[in-house]
C-alpha cells in the first residue's frame, strides 16, 4: 500500500516508520507541509513520477497550508477525494474534530502519546484501510 | 531536567551504540528543547492577558536596548548588524515593547538570508501615531501570508529549516493591539521583509536623541 504521511515532525515521521518496520507491504512517501503534500497529490514538479497513495495521513499543523486546508482541497477535488485520509494530530480539541468531519475526513486520531499505543494505532488505522476496508479502484 | 538528561545521554553515548540510537537521542534532545521554547513561549503568550504593567512613558530605544541585550547571543554567533535610528518615547508598557522588539528582531536576524544578517529599525511620525520599522535582507515573505503569519502556532517552514514555535507573532500582534496599534509586513520573496507596527503618539511626542 502507498501511504502519503503529512508531518512536519521528523521524530513523528521516524515514529510511524517504526511502526511498521517488520511489514514490507507498505510504502511511505512523506512530504513536511501542506503545499508540498498537494504538489505530490497533483504530481507537480520533483514529484511528476510519484505514486498515487491509497492512504493518506494528515497532520493538521503544517507549515505553509495547514491540515484543514489540505484535506478541503482533497475532498474537493474529483480527481482525489476518494483517498482515504486519516487526521492524526495532538490536537483533541472538539472543534477541530468537528471541522475535520465537516470536510469529509475518513477518520479523525488523536496522537497517543504513549509510543506502544501510538504503534498500536497506526498499525491498526492502516491495517484497516489496507487489510479490511475495500477501496474503489482507481 | 528531561532535556539535561538526554543531553548528558547524547554527549557520553553518541557514536557508541548504533546508528538508530543515534537518531532516536538525536530526536529526544530536539524535542525536550522543543518542549522547552514551547512551554516557555505558551507562558509568554497568556501572561500577556494577565500581568499587565500601566502605561508609562517609555523610551523606546530603552526598550530596544534591553532586546539586543537578550539576543545578544544569537546577534554574536550570526555575526548579526543590527542599526538604528533616533526613536521616541511613546506611552507603553516597558517590559511588552522590550518583548515586541525582541521577537521582530530575532525574526529578523532568523530568517536573514546573508551572512551576517543586517537590520535596521526606525520610527516615523505619521499624525497621531508612530509607525515603527524593523527592516531585514532576508528570505522574505510570501504576500499570500500577511494573515496568517501573526496567527498562534502557524509556521511557514519545516522546522529542520527554521526553528521555531510559531508563537513570536502572535505574540507580537498581542502587544501592538493591547497598545492600539496595528502590525503588518511589506516584503517581497527574496528581497527581505520590513515588519511595521504603530503606537498612539498620544501623551508623549518626544525625540529621544542618542
Amino acid at each position: 500500500m502507498q501511504i502519503l504521511l503529512v508531518e512536519d515532525n521528523p521524530g513523528d515521521v521516524r515514529l510511524t516508520r517504526e511502526a511498521w518496520r517488520d511489514d514490507h507491504t507498505n510504502h511511505l512517501i512523506w512530504t513536511a507541509d501542506g503545499v508540498e503534500a498537494l504538489a505530490c497529490l497533483h504530481r507537480e514538479g520533483k514529484y511528476a513520477d510519484a505514486p498515487r497513495p491509497d492512504l493518506i495521513l494528515l497532520d493538521l499543523s503544517l507549515p505553509r497550508k495547514d491540515g484543514r486546508e489540505v484535506l478541503a482541497e482533497i475532498k474537493q477535488d474529483p480527481e482525489l477525494r476518494r483517498i482515504p485520509v486519516v487526521v492524526i494530530t495532538s490536537s483533541d480539541a472538539e472543534k477541530d474534530i468537528d471541522k475535520i468531519y465537516n470536510l469529509h475526513a475518513n477518520c479523525f486520531i488523536t496522537k497517543p502519546l504513549d509510543l506502544e499505543r501510538f504503534v498500536l494505532v497506526v498499525k491498526t488505522a492502516v491495517g484497516f484501510w489496507s487489510g479490511i476496508a475495500t477501496l474503489p479502484l482507481q | 531536567m528531561v532535556a539535561s538528561y538526554t543531553q548528558l545521554l547524547a554527549e557520553r553515548y553518541q557514536g557508541k551504540l548504533d546508528a538508530d540510537a543515534d537518531e532516536f537521542i538525536a530526536f529526544a534532545v530536539e524535542g525536550a528543547q522543543r518542549m522547552q521554547k514551547l512551554i516557555h513561549d505558551l507562558l509568554t503568550y497568556s501572561r500577556l492577558g494577565t500581568r499587565r504593567e500601566e502605561f508609562k512613558p517609555t523610551e523606546c530605544g530603552q526598550a530596544l536596548g534591553r532586546a539586543l541585550q537578550n539576543l545578544a547571543a544569537s546577534i554574536e554567533e550570526s555575526r548579526a548588524s543590527v542599526t538604528h535610528d533616533p526613536l521616541p518615547t511613546v506611552m507603553a508598557d516597558g517590559s511588552q515593547l522590550t518583548q515586541l522588539f525582541q521577537n521582530l528582531v530575532s525574526n529578523a536576524i532568523k530568517f536573514g538570508d546573508q551572512q551576517p544578517p543586517r537590520v535596521h529599525i526606525s520610527a516615523e511620525r505619521n499624525d497621531a501615531e508612530w509607525t515603527f520599522s524593523v527592516q531585514d535582507h532576508g528570505i522574505g515573505i510570501d504576500a499570500q501570508y500577511a494573515d496568517r503569519i501573526f496567527v498562534i502556532f502557524q509556521r511557514l517552514h519545516p522546522r529542520n529549516e527554521y526553528p521555531g514555535t510559531g508563537i513570536g507573532l502572535a505574540i507580537s500582534k498581542k502587544i501592538v493591539e493591547r497598545h492600539r496599534g496595528r502590525i503588518w509586513f511589506e516584503s517581497e520573496l527574496g528581497e527581505g521583509a520590513t515588519f511595521k507596527f504603530t503606537i498612539p503618539a498620544d501623551g508623549v511626542t518626544t525625540w529621544q536623541e542618542h
